[in-house]
Parts: C-alpha cells; sequence; structure tokens
C-alpha cells in the first residue's frame, strides 16, 4: 500500500482520465532509486485496470533494461507485443518498417522514422477503440532506438486517446532526454508516512529519535527506510544501540543488500550474480549459466529466499536494480568475465545472438577474433532492423577488439556511419577522429575524411567542411583517381554553393582529366568538377559548356549517387527549369519509393525553387508545405526554414494576405534553427526576396533587403525584382550593375530567361527604345517556361503602350497578362493587370481561382491530396500521419468549406489556400 | 552492457570531456594515463574537450575512467 503520495497518485490518474477524454499526454516521474517511481506506476495501472470495467482502459508496459543498451528496439517490442495484430490498420510502409524493427519481417526497415511513425500511429489506432496508457519504467536504461521511438511519441499525444507514464532516475540521463515533457520530481515521504511504512515491516517498535535519524539519512527515501531500518537490530530500532556510520544513501542501500547477499552461500551468490549480469531474466539461460559456473538448482531456492531475487510468470527479477548494481559492482573483474562467458554459452544456439555477441564482448580481456565475428554480425543484424545506434556500438567495440589496425579503423567508419545514419554528429566525429590515427590506407582515410566533412558541413562550419572534403580528394587522388574526381566534384560543388577556405587548392587541380576511355561515370564527374569550377569563378560559357555535357551524358543508374545527386543539384546554377523539374521529381520517386524520408524532403524542397520560376505556385505551395509537414511531423526541425522560405516568396509574390503571417513564421524558425550547410545561401536567399516583396515595404526597404542576396542562384531567381526596387529606390548605380551581372550571366549561359531578363530590365533603365526592348524580352520568354517573368514583361509592355495612346494595341498583353496571374493566384498583379486594362478601355473580370478558406497548411494539404482521388490511409502515409489524422482533419476541411463528401471537395474548383 | 561491465581494447578510444578541464588537470590526465600498462598515447585536445588514448596493448577502459574520476574530469555519457 502507497503511503503519504495522495498528490502524485492524483497527477497519474488526472492523466489517464484525460486521455479517456482523447486528450492524451506524458508524464515523466523522476527520482532517486527506491524512492517510489515503480510503485506509483503499479498503483497507476491498477487504477486504470480498475477502471477498466468502467472506462476500457488498454495497458501496454516496458522497462529499460541496463544489459539491453545493445539491442535496438528490446523495450519497445516488449511494449508493443500485445496490439501487433492491428499492425495492418496503418499504413503499409509504416507497418513493414516496424515490422522489421522488432525482428518480425526479414527485410529492412528503411528510414527509422518511419518506425517512429508506426509506433505513434499502431497507438493512436488502438486508441481509438480503447484509450492506452503506456507505462515505461527505468526509461534512462532503454535502448536507444526504443528511447528515440518512444520520445517520438510523447512529444505527440495531442489529440490522442493515449497516455505515457515514465520512470527515470535522477541521476541517470541514457538515451531518454526529456526536458520538453511534463516531469513530477518524486520526492521522499513526510514523518507520519515513513513511520507507518517502518511500522509495517519492521520487527520492534521504532524509536522517535531513530525515526527521526533515519528520516534525515534517507530524505524519506521509502526504499532506504525499508531496507536500512530492516537491517536495523531490534536494539537498534528502539535506540538502545547506536546506529551503523552514515554513506550516501545509494551506497548504504547497496550495503545492505550486498550484506545479505553475502551472508547466503556461494551457490546462491552465483544464482545471484548470473542474474545480475543478464537482466534479460531468463529462467532456463541464468540456469544453463549458473549451472555452468558450478550452482546447483537448488541454489535459486536460497536466492529466492533471502528475498533478493523475484520468481514470476515474467521470468526471474532480482528486488530492486541496486541490487543488481551492489551484487555486480562487488564482484571481482575475472568472476564477471567467468559469468559472461557462462551466460554467452547458454546463449549460444538460441534466438538471441545478439546477447550472446555482448556477453563474449565482456567475457575477453583482449583482441579476439572469435568475439569480433560475433559483434560484426551482431551490428549488421542491427543495421538492418533500423538499429544504427546498436549496430555503432557493437562495430565500435568489434574495432576495440580487433589487432590489425587497418580492420579496426574499418571497424571504426561502419561504426561512424551508423552514427550518422541514426542522427548523432558529435559521435561519428569522434570515432572518425579515432579511425584517422590508425588508418594508413588513403582510401580509407579518403572514406573518413568524406565522412568527417559531411557531418561538419552539416552541422558547423560550411568552409570547414569544404576544406576536409578536398583533404579526402587530395589523399585519395594518386591511388584512385576515379574517386578523387567524384570527392573534388563535391568539394566543387560546395564552394558553388559559398564554400571557400584561403588555404585549401582549388579542386579542379587535385585531380588530373579522366583519359579519352574513362567510363562514363568518370566523365560525368569530371565535366560537373568542370561546370562547378567555373560557376565558382563566373565563367559561366565554361559553367554552361560543361555542365550541359554531364547532363547529355548517358549516366548508368547504378552510378555513384553522389554524381546523380550532384545532376540535379547542378540544374540550379543555369536555371534551367525543366531538366531540374525532371530530375527532382525522378529523385521524389526513388524517395518516395525507398521510403527515404531525407531526401523526399531534398528533392521537394529544391524542386520548389524552381517551380517558383515556371509558376507552378499551386504545386510549388502543395509541395512545400508537404516538405514542411514532413519536417514537423518528423522531428526535421532544423530543415523547416527551407519550405518556410519557400511558402514565404510563393505568398509574397501572390500578394497574399497570408505573406506576413508566412514571413513571421520564416523569421522566428530562422531565429530557432538558424540554417547550416549548402543551404544557407539559398534559403538566406528566399528570406530576403520575400521580405522585399512584401506589399507595404518601402522601396528603400525592399532595396536593403535585396542588397543582402549575395548566391548567384538567388540573384538570377530575383534579377528583375533587383534592378526594378533599385529603380525605384533611386539607385540607378545598382540597377545598373546588377543589369551589367544578370548581362554577363546570359551571354554566357544563354538561357532564354536570363535573356528575357536583361532585355526587359534595359527597357526599365531606359536603355534606347522601351517597346524593341520588351518585344525581344518576349520573343525570349517565347522559349522560356517562366511564365510569371513572361506576365510581367507583357504587363510592362501593356503599361508602355497605354501611356503612349496606343490603348488598342496595350490591350492584346494585357489581356495575356491578366490571364497567367489569375491562372497563377498573383492577386497584387492582376490587379495591376485590371487596371491597367480599364485605363485602356476594357472591362476586365476578375479573377475566381482562389478559393479563399480559413483551412490550416495540414488541412488544405489533406484536401489537395484527397481531391487528386487519394484514399485516408494513402494521404496518411504520404504525408507520415494516422489514417484517423487524417479523418479528423478531413472532418474539419467539410465543415469549413461547408460541404459534406469527397465528390464536392473534389469538386471545387481552384486552389484552397 | 553495464558501466562497469568488463571492456577491454586495443587501438585509440575518444572519451569526450563533459567540462573542459584546466591545464594542470589536463597534464595530470595524460601522465596518469599515460602511465597505465598498454596506453602508448595520451593526449587531451583541449579545443575539442576530447582525450585520446592510444593502446598497443590492452587497456580496461574501467582504469582510465577510475583516472578521470580522480581527477574530478567527468565523461559525456
Amino acid at each position: 500500500m502507497l503511503r503519504g503520495r495522495e498528490a502524485e497518485q492524483s497527477a497519474l490518474r488526472a492523466l489517464i482520465e484525460r486521455a479517456a477524454a482523447g486528450d492524451g499526454a506524458a508524464l515523466v516521474l523522476r527520482g532517486q532509486p527506491g524512492v517510489g517511481k515503480s510503485a506509483l506506476l503499479d498503483d497507476a495501472v491498477t487504477a486504470a485496470r480498475d477502471a477498466d470495467e468502467g472506462t476500457g482502459v488498454t495497458v501496454l508496459r516496458t522497462r529499460g533494461v541496463e544489459s539491453e543498451a545493445p539491442l535496438p528496439f528490446a523495450a519497445l517490442h516488449r511494449l508493443l507485443r500485445p496490439v501487433l495484430e492491428r499492425l495492418d490498420d496503418i499504413p503499409a510502409p509504416q507497418a513493414r518498417a516496424l515490422r522489421a524493427a522488432l525482428g518480425e519481417e526479414a527485410e529492412g526497415a528503411g528510414d527509422r522514422r518511419l518506425v517512429y511513425l508506426a509506433t505513434l500511429n499502431l497507438l493512436s489506432e488502438v486508441g481509438g477503440d480503447r484509450p492506452v496508457l503506456g507505462v515505461v519504467d527505468d526509461a534512462h536504461w532503454l535502448d536507444d532506438a526504443s528511447a528515440a521511438a518512444l520520445l517520438f511519441v510523447a512529444r505527440r499525444l495531442e489529440g490522442e486517446a493515449v497516455a505515457f507514464m515514465f520512470a527515470i532516475r535522477d541521476d541517470e540521463a541514457g538515451a531518454f532526454d526529456t526536458p520538453e515533457l511534463t516531469t513530477i520530481t518524486i520526492t521522499g515521504v513526510a514523518a507520519t508516512a515513513a513511520g507507518e511504512l517502518i511500522a509495517d515491516q519492521a520487527a520492534a517498535p521504532i524509536a522517535a529519535h531513530v525515526l527521526e535519524e533515519l528520516l534525515e539519512v534517507t530524505d524519506g527515501n521509502p526504499l532506504g527506510l525499508i531496507e536500512l531500518s530492516g537491517a536495523l537490530t531490534p536494539d537498534q530500532l528502539t535506540g538502545h544501540q547506536r546506529l551503523p556510520e552514515r554513506l550516501p544513501l545509494t551506497e548504504r542501500v547497496e550495503r545492505a543488500f550486498l550484506d545479505r547477499y553475502r551472508k547466503l552461500d556461494a551457490a546462491a551468490q552465483t544464482v545471484l550474480l548470473v542474474v545480475a549480469a543478464d537482466d534479460s531474466g531468463h529462467p532456463a539461460i541464468v540456469a544453463r549459466a549458473a549451472a555452468a559456473l558450478g550452482a546447483p538448482e537448488e541454489a535459486f531456492d536460497t536466492a529466492e529466499e533471502s528475498g533478493l531475487l523475484r520468481v514470476s510468470t515474467e521470468g526471474l527479477m532480482l528486488r530492486h536494480p541496486l541490487v543488481r548494481s551492489a551484487i555486480y559492482g562487488a564482484a571481482t573483474s575475472s568472476r564477471r568475465r567467468q559469468t559472461h562467458r557462462a551466460l554467452a554459452d547458454a546463449f549460444a544456439g538460441t534466438a538471441h545472438e545478439d546477447r550472446r555477441a555482448w556477453h563474449l564482448a565482456a567475457s575477453v580481456d583482449g583482441p579476439d577474433p572469435d568475439v569480433v565475428a560475433a559483434l560484426d554480425e551482431a551490428a549488421q543484424r542491427s543495421s538492418r532492423r533500423g538499429g544504427h545506434e546498436a549496430a555503432a556500438a557493437a562495430w565500435a567495440r568489434a574495432a576495440e577488439l580487433t589487432l590489425d589496425p587497418h580492420e579496426r579503423a574499418q571497424r571504426l567508419l561502419n561504426a561512424a556511419g551508423a552514427n550518422l545514419a541514426a542522427g548523432r554528429p558529435l559521435e561519428t566525429d569522434l570515432l572518425t577522429r579515432a579511425a584517422l590515427v590508425d588508418a594508413d590506407d588513403p582510401l580509407l582515410r579518403a572514406d573518413l575524411l568524406q565522412l568527417q566533412g559531411q557531418v561538419e558541413w552539416n552541422t558547423r562550419s560550411l568552409h570547414d567542411g569544404y576544406r576536409i572534403v578536398c583533404r579526402a580528394a587530395a589523399t585519395a587522388a594518386p591511388h584512385d583517381p576515379a574517386h578523387a574526381r567524384i570527392l573534388a566534384m563535391l568539394a566543387s560543388a560546395l564552394a558553388s554553393f559559398g564554400a571557400h577556405a584561403v588555404d585549401t587548392p582549388s579542386p579542379s587541380t587535385i585531380v588530373t582529366a579522366p583519359a579519352p576511355d574513362a567510363t562514363v561515370e568518370e566523365q560525368a564527374a569530371d565535366a560537373l568538377l568542370r561546370g562547378f569550377t567555373a560557376v565558382i569563378d563566373n565563367d559561366w560559357a565554361s559553367a554552361a559548356t560543361a555542365l550541359r555535357r554531364a547532363w547529355d551524358l548517358p549516366l548508368p543508374a547504378t552510378a555513384p549517387g553522389l554524381i546523380h545527386a550532384n545532376l540535379a543539384i547542378a540544374t540550379m546554377h543555369l536555371g534551367d527549369d525543366e531538366r531540374a523539374i525532371r530530375l527532382h521529381d525522378l529523385q521524389l520517386q526513388h524517395a518516395r519509393d525507398a521510403g527515404a524520408v531525407n531526401m523526399i524532403e531534398h528533392a521537394l524542397t529544391r524542386g520548389v525553387v524552381f517551380r517558383i520560376a515556371t509558376g507552378a505556385w499551386s504545386e510549388a505551395f502543395k509541395a512545400a508545405q508537404e516538405a514542411l509537414l514532413l519536417d514537423r511531423n518528423l522531428g526535421l526541425d532544423e530543415l523547416a526554414a527551407f519550405p518556410l522560405a519557400e511558402l514565404a516568396v510563393i505568398s509574397a509574390l501572390r500578394g497574399d494576405p497570408a505573406a506576413p503571417q508566412h514571413l513571421r513564421d520564416l523569421d522566428a524558425e530562422l531565429e530557432r534553427h538558424p540554417p547550416h550547410g549548402a543551404t544557407t545561401g539559398l534559403v538566406r536567399g528566399l528570406a530576403h526576396w520575400a521580405a522585399a516583396r512584401q506589399l507595404d515595404v518601402t522601396p528603400a526597404t525592399a532595396l536593403h533587403h535585396l542588397q543582402q542576396i549575395d548566391l548567384p542562384v538567388a540573384r538570377w531567381l530575383t534579377a528583375l525584382d533587383r534592378i526594378e526596387t533599385a529603380v525605384r529606390a533611386e539607385r540607378r548605380d545598382l540597377a545598373e550593375k546588377w543589369l551589367d551581372e544578370i548581362r554577363c550571366f546570359a551571354e554566357g549561359a544563354d538561357m532564354a530567361w536570363a535573356w528575357a531578363t536583361v532585355h526587359h530590365a534595359r527597357a526599365v533603365l531606359g536603355h534606347g527604345d522601351a517597346e524593341e526592348h520588351l518585344t525581344r524580352a518576349l520573343d525570349w520568354h517565347a522559349t522560356s517556361p517562366r511564365l510569371p517573368a513572361r506576365a510581367r514583361t507583357q504587363l510592362a509592355l501593356g503599361e508602355h503602350l497605354r501611356r503612349h495612346r496606343r490603348r488598342t494595341a496595350a490591350r492584346v498583353p494585357l489581356r495575356e497578362a491578366l490571364d497567367t496571374f489569375e491562372s497563377l493566384g498573383a492577386a497584387s498583379w492582376a490587379e495591376r493587370a485590371r487596371q491597367e486594362l480599364r485605363a485602356s478601355g476594357e472591362t476586365a473580370r476578375r479573377g475566381t481561382n482562389l478559393v479563399a478558406s480559413d483551412l490550416t497548411p495540414q488541412e488544405s494539404q489533406i484536401a489537395a491530396l484527397v481531391r487528386e482521388g487519394l484514399s485516408n490511409k494513402d494521404v496518411a502515409a504520404r504525408l507520415f500521419i494516422s489514417p484517423r489524422t487524417v479523418d479528423f482533419h478531413l472532418r474539419n476541411v467539410y465543415t469549413k468549406l461547408g460541404i459534406t463528401s469527397r465528390t464536392e471537395l473534389a469538386a471545387l474548383t481552384g486552389d484552397l489556400t | 552492457m553495464m558501466r562497469n561491465t568488463p571492456r577491454a581494447f586495443v587501438g585509440t578510444v575518444m572519451f569526450r570531456l563533459e567540462d573542459p578541464p584546466d591545464v594542470g588537470v589536463c597534464e595530470a590526465v595524460e601522465r596518469q594515463v599515460g602511465d597505465l600498462p598498454g596506453v602508448s598515447f595520451c593526449d587531451v585536445d583541449e579545443a575539442a574537450g576530447v582525450l585520446i588514448v592510444t593502446a598497443r596493448e590492452p587497456v580496461e577502459r574501467a582504469e582510465v575512467l577510475a583516472v578521470l574520476d580522480r581527477l574530478d574530469c567527468r565523461v559525456a555519457q
């Protein structure tokens, strides 16, 4: 019976009641060992089960087990086992990923975030029938993969009929980092409750001053009160004899346990040490290992009678985790090794190969090839299941037991790669540094440097990352020129997006040109390298020639991913919109097929840039929203600034009333997560463009923003805006300079949109005959896919003709401009075209393509996909949410739009914003 | 595995230190860890907050941690 815990019990019961009302949440109980966290969890479970007859609550339980740290998803598997039959209710890719992660399907788990999402959606589905209570004890000892999945779930319970309770020791951090979850700190019980607790157990009445001293020593910790008072003699309890000397509480409790342990015979001690060394609690395994160490079956009875061992249907458990730390800590290292060897032998031939590998690793006192082989296999198994942290740990441990420096460095490289996949850049960096100490092989060193560079440019400095990749290329160059060329190409790609280092030679000087009969992969890498290098040098003619050659090469699908990815990235430099959209859509298709979340986000956001340019703004808006939802739904918040910047630009270009809000959202995100790496220049450029295009900004303010755009890709996108704004702000010098800049680009790259911009800008600046320049601009626009720019030139020509009293001639370009602006939903430009048409004597119609509504981004995204004909389950799979969530949002959409069915939704015309 | 599970190692292992130690402590760490049997190289990279230990013969990880513990250097998890 709990004593003195009424407030905590009430908080836990309230949590269950909230979940039953569909308002799920998570609660963390934090406190010292023995303070009563587990007892509170048990009490909450009992309360939930008592309520079972009335409200119906599904209770799912698991706990962290210290020895399971290297076993991916072990704790999650125990939690979900009772509800796994409901997996068919969630989107198939998520169900497959979760099955693979739990080892129930041989196929690889794919992206780990699918596993997290599958967990959330499975619980959401189960909660749809009956509220769910998830209980996780000893969460500080959860294996990393389970901890990540459960944290993901715990942060997303709002609106779900699911509650979670976690118990964590305050002296352990582990992978379960919970600063943003509601936490109750469990402290000791008060004097009255303490007295009652001791009275429940003690053999003699306790004297008031003894109780006071025990309270002071234990700070009211219930386990401490029970164990320390239980260890006292009747004379000490009644105050006739002094209490033993003082120690910190945990040590005192451990010593109390250890005293009991040491009073047992050797065989019972052996049994307890075996259970302490493997807390999986498998009776048969423990029996086998104990027998191998000389403990007969009867020893189990002795251990159980001591109260230190509990035997239940769930297996063998020690009385408390402090029993385990006391017993294991007191054993000599050679005794521990013997125990682990016995356990490894006991696990041989069972399904627990990973446990066997880790016991083997603990049983040796130096390098051992057999143990290394077992750890390698464990790492591969974990990797297949998406347990990247566990894979990294197994490879790193295998490296520690490997004598050969080259093999050791190779294993550390594997471990570093697994850590990167787990999203742990610090650990990746440490392991690559350790491996570089040992690695002599230049190609292995180049691989390690490439990985180190990737961590650097993605998390810290783009420039340092660039420097490291250059070193990787230089290291590989004398030994594998083809590989070195790819690395040099990668470095030059980084430089083309703003990376530089004065102390590093240009990547193009690191490698020589490939032989004429070189493979198509080598030729493509070479052409890209030359193209990126020319971009850095502002040599646009050479850049265009080299990049076009790279795109024209018949590159096989099996070519290195880095080449394929950079072929798509290179399209940005020339503004080759159609090719860019084709390549990024292909990348998106492959990413969707593979469930590769990061690549889906990458392809979506890059594709949006070109759709902004071509005027496919509806598609661009939807794709940016999808990328943003994916970032938010899957915890990729550090990537969210890019799609937010794109949304801000689209809505600013449209003159949308929501544009200021989009810009505020973007500014807040840039504050929270400043962009890192190769996208920094582009994201900042888009942000300044969006700020400059707000309806109420002065020309001076707009110019201030536009002057800060320094990446060429972003400068080309904004060229006409920059020149027009500079003229309006009476900075003709800047306008002329920027015209010269885009003219140089047009002459070199020979892109139709660039020439169109040059001629339009010349008209703006009054270089010669405006009508002639605008007409020539339209000639170039005729071969360019950039519809918004074309419509702006048509508008400018119409305005020019109308001002020169050629009203009939003006109507033709003005009508075309109006049609385009209306189809784009560009309200402010459309209004300008309408005014000009009216001034030219024509009554223009009012466009109706935008359906104004109060839909949230998630709702409008769901509505758009439903209108494309996707089922709720397909929408859920696409947006990484649950079908129940789709259904919930869809009902809101119906209410807000005043409709009642999918058919009515599909029949609506225009974009929903 | 548990914190005090036997963990002998060869090769280079990095220990991330929670707080950068001062120069005197760094020197003591380098000297005392360097004196452990089997350790062939030991260096504290103060800028990175990392202890680098290279072992040519097997060294028990707990022995390195014991030195750090004695010198009040906390190792990040």
